[in-house]
């Protein structure tokens, strides 16, 4: 990663920051936990911009949202109960098998979600939540859609001389949620992440949605599986049982060395279907 | 570039590159508990603990860890008077090649300290970036429990 590395700043102010990665551009990369950058192949870099004392490690509510900072770690992020609380406990069961616990005291949010591996744990719950990053660059900010981001890997959507400052969760009262990390150890790679959201009234999905990550280059959203159910009765077994088995058509697969399309196929309906019935029995 | 460090509560000033990793800053140092093992996050041999918070010190840039307190194996105690973490795991044949031992009772170290009764369960957990080949993990993790017992005055 670091053969032309030359310089390293570590700014005081998110001001400073960008007036930085506003100098140097193309040869600049912003250090948070660094756990991506240390194993990346790319030898491009000349200048770290490190960004963990500009202010960007708070968790804290915005009206009826949250907003966590890009630079707080996963291990703060398990230790906030504004956190266990979203979406049924959602995001932190998906930020508590991220890796291990030296990694976790490292990797940041914002990397989670922004330097992401096909097998990437946090996004899944930024899809579902309909999530937006808030970027900022010298003179300017603007707040993009995650599910807009993800139409291709988000740094390709981030600027040389931007900063994503941090994510906005919106309130998800009403709803429940559950996700699996479904891997050999808790250490290991996810072979597949799987999410779902649910709001239920009267015994019917007013909203569903699902989202897996692992399975192929990019974490996705499974818009016409879970489109089967909205609307529909909670216990119309037959309807569960036709949208995840459509989910396994609608998904994105890819090669994996460590787990084949076949093992994924066959496991991602049985574990939809373990998320959606956790969902109902938690509303 | 010019680096102050707090090691073991000694302060210390080192000369490094821009490129160098804090594992090899410390073991350049004298700090040769520090192991180098999968050297990219993967086993925990080089697991440190930097402001308290074990951290693989493969994948922390020397320049980047400026500032810090970092306590490595040689500040947990030696042969004159062994941390009950150390006496511990020797009491229960939790070493054999030794190379993980380190990263692994720095780890302990840090949950003891904000948990100092935890469960099996949770030493697992706060383990579980420290990868042991030779072991089997059960008397290491029994090491911690023994330790935990001893360090609250129980045995």
């Amino acid at each position: 990663m670091f053969k032309n590395l030359k310089e390293y700043f570590k700014p005081n102010t998110l001001k400073e920051a960008l007036t930085l990665l506003d100098e140097k551009r193309s040869s600049v990369k912003v250090l948070a936990g660094g756990t991506a950058l240390m194993v990346s192949r790319n030898n491009e870099v000349k200048t770290l911009v490190d960004i963990k004392k500009i202010g960007l490690d708070k968790i804290e509510k915005d009206g009826k949202n949250l907003k966590i900072g890009a630079a707080v770690t996963i291990s703060q992020t398990l230790k906030n109960p504004l956190i266990q609380k979203y979406c049924g406990g959602l995001l932190h069961q998906a930020a508590y098998f991220i890796a291990s616990t030296p990694l976790r005291n490292m990797i940041t949010f914002g990397g989670n979600v922004v330097s992401i591996y096909p097998w990437s744990d946090l996004p899944v719950t930024l899809l579902l939540s309909d999530a937006s990053l808030n970027i900022a660059q010298k003179g300017k900010t603007r707040e993009v859609s995650y599910r807009d981001i993800l139409k291709k890997h988000p740094m390709q959507s981030i600027a040389d001389n931007e900063i994503v400052t941090g994510i906005t969760m919106p309130d998800m009262t009403g709803y429940s949620g559950a996700f699996i990390k479904y891997s050999k150890t808790s250490f290991d790679f996810a072979m597949l992440d799987i999410g779902v959201v649910s709001k239920i009234k009267n015994s019917k999905f007013e909203d569903i949605q699902f989202a897996v990550s692992a399975a192929g280059p990019l974490p996705q959203m499974l818009n016409e599986s879970a489109a089967m159910l909205k609307g529909g009765k909670v216990n119309d077994d037959g309807a569960i049982e036709k949208a995840v088995k459509n989910s396994v058509t609608e998904t994105k697969f890819m090669n994996d060395k460590r787990v084949s399309i076949d093992y994924k196929k066959e496991i991602l309906p049985v574990l939809l279907k373990r998320l959606i019935m956790k969902t109902i029995e938690e509303n | 570039m010019e680096i102050k460090l707090k090691i073991n509560n000694e302060n210390k000033t080192f000369d490094v590159g821009i490129k160098d990793k804090l594992v090899d800053v410390l073991r350049k140092h004298g700090y040769k508990g520090v192991k180098k093992g999968c050297y990219q996050g993967d086993c925990g041999a080089c697991t440190v603990l930097v402001d308290g918070l074990p951290k693989n010190s493969c994948m922390i840039l020397a320049v980047s860890a400026d500032g810090s307190e970092i306590m490595t194996i040689e500040g947990m105690g030696d042969m004159d008077k062994l941390h009950p973490l150390q006496e511990s795991i020797i009491e229960t044949a939790g070493v054999q090649c030794g190379y993980c031992t380190p990263g692994f009772l720095l780890s302990s170290y840090a949950l003891l300290k904000s948990n100092p009764d935890p469960s099996m369960d949770e030493i697992k957990r706060a383990t579980d970036g420290n990868l042991c080949r030779c072991t089997g993990y059960v008397k290491k993790l029994e090491a911690v429990e023994l330790a935990a017992k001893k360090m609250r005055g129980e045995k």
